[in-house]
């Protein structure tokens, strides 16, 4: 971090490629939109690179790029509200899942991510972006292990609910 | 880990390393040479810092810290400090003044509409042990006060003083200039003083809390009370009546600065109260208050009485034993089975003007099927005159406590001419 401070910017680098993924995913629940989702990742990476010196606890690091992403999505939304409120030609459909894999059962699921609780996506994506790393997953989250394990569980079993309440060709 | 749908979950989060290496390049491309300083006067203290641990530990911790902090804001805050007192306070209170002045005012409220009207108003004194005075005086009359000193006019005055063997009474109509003076021996001595105009604050410190209610706050001659209210048979549990006792107390000790009690009539208006004023809590009161005044020129009659009391050590009424209580006309009331003990005898003797009395007393204990059988005769308003019979030819006089729920009847038995100690050697038995 101390690199990074001093204007390695290959250092940086490293810090994007580690936690990218999870914030996209973040902005992803947002937009529901691949497109908009990098953009808006790409947008918490400049301003968290601007505002590196504000940062007291490097060990915070991902905590804080979370509430980042947090802050960009809402302005994002705001944005994209009204937007919507002058645009009369586009359809409540355009905030809709659009579909990036042709796996029907895949956009099913990703549909399914983003109706579950915010803890829960949370929990979904740290593990499953970060090499199923408990470890990892719990200090980006700053949770315990069980109650990490508490709300991936509790996530999984809405999600297999959710799925369940599909129709049958959708599953 | 690796259900169906885990597998189908890695695949979902593929999609966001799409791109990525042209994406951070983007990135790292259109970065500043370098990220702004820390903002010195930002460098803001932080407990959590020092916390460490996740987010949940930190707030347990915060929480444990939290509930720390009231505990200990509860521990020192003064308890009295707005109206933290409690019904214990007053009851505390009670149970602990060694001198009292009060002043009972009886009150007549004909509606619901007009003010109440004063009957009666007594001056009480109390001290500590035993010493008790009231001075009634007179309401609405222009008679001349006959007490020269008096700055009242007053009728009567009583003055008790009680010890655990002896009692003296004086009652003087201060009017008629009569006075009457009763001393009274106790053998064994009694355990608890009935001091009259105690009453009053012994029934009051009888009520529990779960009985009364905060009714709210009220400046009484300047002082800030908190006020508490029961219903009027928590005050008088043996009596059953309709109404309510409310007692004001100072917000900061518990001391009672006013008392009112109201009764009410079965259709809920009020009919009559009494109010308890003029509180002065321990008091400095001089003995002399509670001393004969001098009585020239007044006509006095003296009874001495005394009241020897034994207990059985049998208690069941022999098998043989025909008892039965009846009415005057005859009628049947209790009879040996409505007896669970017989408990007591007392030989009581009065000398009135050199006349001696002396009366010769059991005391019966009913089962609850003789209880219930002279409750129906009390709630009747019957007339509660009864002969009690041992032993098939003398007929005594049988009357029940006042308190109608007492457990039991005394039995006069005077005419059998026999002591306590011989009833219970010839009656009574130590078996089932």
């Amino acid at each position: 971090m101390a690199a990074v401070l001093g204007g390695d910017k290959l250092s940086y680098a490293e810090l994007y490629d580690r936690y990218t993924p999870l914030i996209r995913a973040i902005c992803y629940d947002t937009t529901r939109n691949l497109t908009d989702a990098q953009d808006l990742a790409q947008e918490v990476f400049l301003r968290a690179y601007e505002k590196l010196g504000e940062l007291r606890d490097t060990e915070l690091f991902s905590r804080w790029l979370i509430g980042i992403s947090r802050m960009c999505c809402k302005e994002w939304l705001r944005g994209h509200l009204q937007l919507r409120k002058h645009q009369t030609t586009l359809e409540p459909e355009n905030l809709e899942t659009k579909e990036i894999s042709n796996d029907g059962q895949i956009e099913e699921l990703r549909s399914a991510i983003t109706k579950l609780p915010e803890k829960e996506r949370l929990a979904l994506h740290a593990f499953y972006l970060q090499e199923n790393s408990v470890e990892d997953a719990c200090r980006t989250l700053d949770m315990s292990k069980s109650g990490f394990y508490r709300i991936l569980d509790r996530a999984r079993k809405r999600l297999a609910k959710l799925m369940q309440s599909l129709p049958e060709d959708k599953r | 880990m690796n259900s169906p749908i885990d597998e189908k979950l890695k695949r979902v989060y593929e999609v966001f390393y799409h791109d990525h290496d042209r994406l951070r390049g983007n990135l790292l491309g259109s970065l500043p040479a370098q990220p702004c300083e820390p903002p010195l006067s930002r460098n803001v203290f932080k407990l959590w810092y020092f916390l460490g641990g996740t987010k949940m530990k930190r707030q347990i911790v915060a929480a444990a810290i939290a509930a720390a902090i009231m505990l200990l804001a509860l521990n020192f805050w003064p308890v009295n400090s707005k109206d933290g007192i409690a019904w214990a306070d007053v009851v505390r209170q009670i149970h602990e003044v060694k001198s009292l002045v009060w002043v009972w005012n009886e009150e007549e409220i004909d509606s619901a509409y007009s003010a109440p009207k004063v009957k009666g108003r007594w001056k009480c004194y109390y001290k500590d042990p035993g010493m008790s005075r009231e001075d009634h005086f007179i309401v609405g009359t222009t008679q001349p006060s006959v007490l020269p000193d008096a700055t009242e006019r007053c009728n009567r005055i009583n003055i008790r003083g009680m010890t655990p063997t002896k009692s003296n009474s004086y009652d003087l109509a201060v009017l008629e200039k009569k006075a009457w003076i009763q001393i009274t021996t106790f053998s064994p001595p009694i355990t608890r003083l009935p001091t009259e105009a105690m009453a009053i604050w012994s029934k009051l410190g009888r009520i529990t809390s779960d009985k009364t209610c905060k009714i709210g706050h009220k400046e009484i001659n300047g002082i800030a009370c908190v006020g508490f209210e029961a219903h009027i048979n928590a005050f008088e549990p043996r009596i059953p009546m309709k109404g309510k006792v409310r007692v004001w107390s100072e917000k900061d000790t518990g001391i009672p600065v006013l008392v009112e009690l109201q009764y009410q009539a079965k259709g809920g208006t009020y009919i009559s109260g009494t109010t308890i004023d003029h509180i002065q809590w321990n008091a400095v009161l001089s003995d002399d208050l509670f001393k004969l005044p001098d009585l020239k020129g007044w006509k006095v009659e003296e009874v001495r009485s005394s009241s020897e009391q034994v207990f059985f050590s049998c208690t069941r009424l022999r098998n043989d034993i025909p008892f039965q209580v009846r009415r005057k006309d005859g009628t049947l009331i209790l009879n040996v089975a409505d007896v669970f003990s017989m408990k007591k005898g007392g030989i009581y003797t009065t000398l009135t003007n050199g006349k001696l009395k002396k009366q010769v007393e059991v005391f019966a204990v009913l089962n609850q099927e003789g209880r219930d059988k002279i409750k129906k005769i009390w709630a009747k308003g019957q007339n509660l005159e009864l002969l009690a019979d041992f032993n098939g030819k003398s007929q005594s006089a049988g009357y029940v406590p006042i308190s109608n729920n007492g457990p039991g009847i005394m039995i006069d038995i005077t005419s059998m001419n026999i002591t306590p100690k011989e009833f219970e050697d010839n009656y009574l038995t130590s078996g089932n």
